[in-house]
């Protein structure tokens, strides 16, 4: 049987080094496959996060070669076969212990995000593009590969000031649904920094669930940033609109 | 919070020949930019027999009247500005020429400032051993006591399982208790011999086939053990088995159960 050679990162937050171990090959093995293997029968205290196998729980994320990626989802044969494979934690998280990461910060992110609130009168019917536009930001697993991926964070460590490309699909999916009645452009703009994303688009890249982040998410909510407080147009007719309606109010 | 993860560790720095994504880039588009930006200050040889450079048309103040540069500057505002401005392109230009990233998760210099699109002009863009015990009763017990089952082959289960209990004696947990599997193995693998030796000794005291359990040895349903349960108890160190009788069904149930078949029937 083929043997791989796997380099993975044992440590803590205080350090820690790539441990080599050596893995049978099996057909339609995948890294979380070889992992497992691993913690049974050469390191037993090897800690890693799974759930499903099945690429819908979002716990498995490393970074399998320097890529990030789903260890489920990767499998041995798609790797080249003469050089060991590395793994490594996310690197944008605080490693806990060899390759689970303390992905906290995201769930402090989310609570900035108002929860979805209906319009007012809203009759509750949709049609079906609305729906699927909805649906594509739905599909999100929560694997924090985009997160990790994105060099706001992890290369420019901006964590205070921007909230990531997961959050951004978050707050695509409530600002397009359209029986909802709150607008998060002000969130967007000050508090999750959209405007430090220079859509350059690797967050789509390692979406496992194939979300268009970039596209249908990041970039329509920029416009609609710019809508709100950039467009010197939209500025004069809201100026207007004001007026009139001020002077209809008056009289 | 700087990026803390693996940082530091050999090996780290994204995968290998990521230059290899942004070299058609930088030779393409540069290139193509370096000679566009010259044939734009030239301001001469834009017009060959009828055909008219793209950078110069329409035609505008040719002879200098006006606008003393070249008039391709007047025209090329236009089109650059779009390409400047498109979504599509910027990728390509922040990762070959700007390097901020060069590649996906690739690392980049740290000292450097980052605002994104924050400022003028881009403005958001539109601008041990416990394991090889466990795998000892997954694997062998189970190969001995599956579905399909043979006295013998319980009775070398149970005597696996003895021995294995002797080993269980001088478990060691190796490593620290964060997030680690072998120390919860290590809790559960008393439970788990137990139920081993409670489920091997109660099939090889089953001598019929019935359900899951497939005693090949005896393949047939025996009416009497359908109206009896095998209960365990421990005595000293030892099991012990003894056949009890399946409780009466409540009325209530065996009328539904009744109607049930007849339904079905």
């Amino acid at each position: 049987m083929a043997e791989a050679i796997l380099k993975i990162f044992r440590g803590t937050r205080e350090g820690g080094e790539l441990a080599e171990y050596r893995v049978p090959v099996a057909p339609g093995m995948v890294v979380l496959d070889a992992l497992h293997h691993v913690q049974k029968h050469q390191a037993p205290d090897l800690a890693l996060r799974w759930n499903c196998k099945a690429g819908k729980c979002g716990s498995c994320s490393a970074e399998v070669n320097g890529r990030p990626r789903l260890t489920c989802k990767t499998r041995m044969d798609a790797l080249p076969q003469d050089k060991p494979i590395t793994v490594l934690p996310m690197k944008a998280f605080p490693v806990i212990k060899d390759l689970v990461t303390d992905v906290s910060w995201n769930y402090r992110v989310n609570k900035k995000i108002p929860p979805f609130q209906p319009r007012a009168g809203t009759e509750w019917k949709m049609y079906q593009p609305d729906i699927d536009r909805v649906q594509e930001f739905r599909k999100c697993i929560e694997c924090f590969l985009c997160q990790n991926v994105c060099h706001v964070l992890r290369e420019h460590g901006k964590q205070e000031q921007f909230g990531g490309p997961r959050f951004f699909v978050r707050v695509a999916a409530l600002e397009m649904d359209p029986l909802d009645g709150l607008s998060r452009t002000h969130l967007l703009k000050d508090q999750l920094g959209l405007g430090l994303c220079n859509i350059t688009k690797c967050c789509t890249e390692v979406c496992p669930e194939g979300i268009r982040i970039t596209d249908n998410a990041i970039i329509p909510l920029k416009e609609r940033v710019v809508d709100d407080f950039y467009d010197p147009w939209h500025w004069l007719l809201r100026k207007l609109g004001k007026k009139v309606s001020k002077s209809v109010a008056e009289h | 919070m700087a990026s803390v993860g693996n940082a530091g560790v050999e090996g780290t720095s994204g995968p290998s020949a990521w230059w290899l994504q942004i070299v058609p880039v930088v030779v393409g588009l540069g290139g193509f930019g370096a000679y566009a930006t010259f044939r734009a200050f030239e301001g001469a040889y834009f017009q060959w027999g009828p055909y008219l450079s793209p950078f110069y048309s329409p035609l505008i103040d040719v002879h200098h009247h006006y606008w003393p540069f070249s008039p391709a500057l007047l025209i090329l505002g236009g089109p650059l500005s779009f390409r400047l401005t498109c979504y599509y392109y910027r990728k390509a230009y922040y990762r070959a020429f700007f390097l901020d990233p060069p590649a996906c998760s690739v690392a980049e210099n740290p000292s450097r400032r980052y605002g994104g699109e924050t400022c003028w002009p881009l403005l958001n863009g539109e601008m041990g051993k416990v394991h090889t015990c466990f795998i000892a009763i997954y694997r062998k017990p189970c190969k001995m006591v599956g579905i399909f089952r043979t006295e013998e082959d319980l009775h070398s289960a149970l005597k696996k399982i003895e021995q294995l209990q002797e080993r269980s004696e001088q478990l060691a947990v190796s490593g620290s208790r964060m997030f680690n599997p072998g120390w919860h193995l290590a809790r559960d693998l008393k439970s788990m011999l137990t139920v081993s030796e409670a489920v091997t000794r109660s099939a090889l005291a089953r001598r019929e086939s019935r359900g899951a359990h497939s005693r090949i040895d005896c393949p047939n349903l025996d009416a009497a053990w359908g109206k009896q349960n095998t209960v365990i108890s421990r005595r000293g160190r030892s099991m012990e088995l003894r056949q009890m009788p399946v409780p009466q069904m409540p009325g209530d149930l065996q009328s539904l159960l009744a109607d049930e078949k007849g339904a079905g029937a």
